[in-house]
């Protein structure tokens, strides 16, 4: 499925976002560490900077993106993807909180839960949370 | 006025906004492991300061046989949106009920619409 096609977004007010925020900082969810940037316009992305073995081995590799979407400069909407070697990727759509400032982001949506078969047969609340180191 | 009805997992909450930023999350109707664990309404799970988007305070963790511990938060939150997200390192207590280990633990509270 093609990247960021459902993606959605909020109305940006330009003055809660003078500048890019892009620094160094990694970013930790879980065994993944993650840089995040802020453009002028409000995009956020969220790229893998080191994969934990389990997401590696579904073909996940740095610089991959987690996660796009749209910041007023605290509230955030977007996509996420969903990583399965055998099935593809599937995005879902999440909504969430950024202080970009204190480096803390938390993200939810509804999870498709694919069987075996690659087919979503349900989905199931899923809460993701990003620190900066 | 009623107040407003929050979800969080299977159970239900009242969020209690205080002086100052004094916020606490109690329980309204309690999940059926929780009520065997002695929580009932009005139990308090959260207690924590806020400056509006920021929280940080204390959570609870309940076990019959263990009492009751409490465990650091931290948090973004929106009342006006109806969202509240919590983590923290949430202690994991072994049949002794000593605690073992740590685990990163998130919550989501969402305003019942």
């Amino acid at each position: 499925m093609p990247m960021s096609e459902t993606a959605a977004t909020i109305p940006v007010a330009p003055a809660a976002l003078p500048s890019p925020l892009v620094d160094d900082r990694a970013w930790r969810y879980g065994d993944s560490t993650f840089s995040v940037s802020v453009a002028n316009n409000g995009k956020v992305s969220v790229v893998f900077k080191e994969v934990r073995i389990g997401l590696a081995q579904e073909g996940v590799e740095p610089g991959i993106e987690l996660f796009s979407g749209y910041s007023d400069g605290f509230h955030v909407n977007g996509t996420a993807p969903l990583f399965r070697k055998d099935c593809g990727t599937l995005q879902y759509q999440v909504k969430g909180l950024l202080d970009y400032k204190s480096g803390d982001m938390f993200l939810s949506g509804a999870m498709p839960v694919r069987n075996k078969q690659c087919a979503v047969e349900k989905t199931q609340d899923a809460v993701l949370r990003f620190q900066a180191q | 006025m009623a107040q407003q009805i929050w979800k969080g997992g299977d159970s239900t909450f009242q969020i209690n906004q205080g002086y100052g930023q004094n916020i606490e999350i109690a329980f309204e109707e309690p999940r059926v492991g929780l009520i065997n664990e002695g929580v009932a309404r009005e139990t308090i799970l959260v207690a924590a300061q806020g400056d509006g988007k920021k929280i940080s305070g204390t959570s609870r963790l309940f076990r019959r046989d263990c009492g009751v511990i409490e465990y650091d938060v931290s948090s973004l939150y929106d009342i006006a949106q109806g969202v509240i997200y919590l983590g923290g390192k949430m202690p994991v207590r072994n049949k002794q009920c000593q605690i073992e280990k740590y685990q990163d633990a998130i919550m989501m509270f969402s305003a019942v619409q």
